[in-house]
């Protein structure tokens, strides 16, 4: 046997190996994603970088979206308007009047006996437990923002109906900024020492300072 | 595909065209199944073993200079890529096989019907195997197999004389004891 015809054998051997097709494998190989004729480094720096950029826009995002909510909150935060109220409490044995200084919030209210002059809660005031249906109550609220004054005084009535456990039932009189009542308040706060303005927003601010 | 028209195409490569990588895989890839089964001698390995090179050549062709010989650079990423998966197979191959049994073992290519490739990989080493596939399989000169595998041309003709003088003995004897 010649070596020609062992090379050509050989040859026709080798023809006949079914040679598997790679191309679409190694096409689709997922390490091709990173690579675009780039060196591995370049590809992992430039992959790095886009990690960041989508990172630094997604906290971007997320601060716009926090100060939104802040400001939001904020806006819906803004601070109402002081009012002052008085609440009169006429009975047999004798008269009980408070004075009260709120910005609309029943529980962060400053409530002032004028008798005494003794702070306290406006749950905590003894003589509203007490009260008879016979006993006449005034609650008389004075603010700038009219609208205020009205829920303030709503919500003190309420209060004191729920309070109120004697008998019958508690007649309560409600006002707002009355004139007489506008009167009442600059004297009580020339009482405590204090120089009444004409304007109802300065009076209660003033009274708030004062009390 | 001459050397030029591989290193253009390796180019082409390098700027992303994907029909490069196709016409470089339509020219390239007989060859190399062939001369990578000539040193694992097993299908399945030799078939993850061109994958692999195939993704190695993309992988690293940013760093291909213009005019190196890239089936030189091609054939030494198959061989390498292949002789670690080989030495990984050994080493993770139970203590208790003897050499070289776990390579034969898994040896799975259907020889049968193709005497020559059969008695070539009975009585060829690996150095020669290789020699005779880049040759007669794949087409190479022996000039350019000496800088694929690193070795002076006398040393390739030499191998390569001896191997087929092995096979042309082997044959004769086979004939001699059939008749």
């Amino acid at each position: 046997m010649k070596l020609k015809d062992i090379k050509n054998k050989l040859k026709a051997e080798q023809s006949q190996v079914r040679v598997p097709d790679m191309l679409g494998r190694v096409q689709k190989a997922p390490i091709n994603k990173l690579l675009s004729g780039e060196t591995p480094a370049q590809a992992f720096q430039k992959k790095l970088a886009i990690r960041l950029l989508v990172t630094a826009t997604a906290l971007l995002i997320v601060a716009v979206f926090c100060f939104g909510a802040m400001m939001l909150h904020a806006g819906n935060g803004e601070a109402q308007p002081l009012c002052y109220a008085v609440i009169r409490a006429q009975s047999e044995t004798g008269e009980a009047n408070f004075d009260l200084v709120t910005s609309g919030d029943l529980f962060d209210v400053v409530c002032v006996d004028q008798s005494t002059g003794e702070k306290m809660s406006l749950l905590a005031i003894s003589a509203l437990h007490e009260l008879k249906s016979t006993d006449k109550v005034a609650i008389a609220v004075i603010c700038d923002d009219r609208t205020v004054a009205t829920n303030v005084v709503q919500s003190l009535k309420e209060e004191l109906v729920a309070t109120y456990s004697g008998q019958g039932e508690l007649t309560v009189q409600t006002s707002v900024n009355a004139q007489s009542e506008i009167e009442l308040l600059k004297q009580r706060i020339e009482a405590l020492g204090g120089q009444p303005k004409e304007d109802i927003a300065e009076l209660v601010e003033i009274v708030a300072a004062l009390i | 595909m001459t050397k030029q028209e591989f290193d253009k195409k390796m180019l082409e490569l390098q700027r992303g065209d994907e029909k490069a990588f196709e016409d470089i895989y339509n020219a390239t890839h007989r060859g190399l199944f062939a001369f990578i089964l000539s040193i694992c001698r097993n299908y399945h390995t030799a078939e993850d073993m061109m994958q692999t090179a195939y993704i190695r050549l993309r992988t690293t062709v940013a760093s291909y200079r213009a005019g190196s010989n890239a089936y030189a650079w091609l054939y030494t990423i198959a061989k390498n890529a292949t002789l670690n998966e080989l030495a990984r197979e050994k080493r993770e191959a139970p203590s208790d096989m003897e050499d070289g049994q776990e390579r034969y073992g898994s040896y799975t290519m259907d020889d049968e019907g193709a005497p020559v490739t059969a008695l070539m990989n009975k009585v060829l080493n690996d150095n020669e195997r290789q020699i005779v596939t880049l040759h007669v399989i794949a087409g190479f000169k022996h000039r350019e197999i000496a800088e694929m595998l690193d070795k002076p041309l006398g040393t390739v003709l030499w191998t390569y004389n001896n191997a087929l003088a092995k096979l042309k003995r082997e044959l004769e004897k086979e004939g001699a004891d059939e008749t």
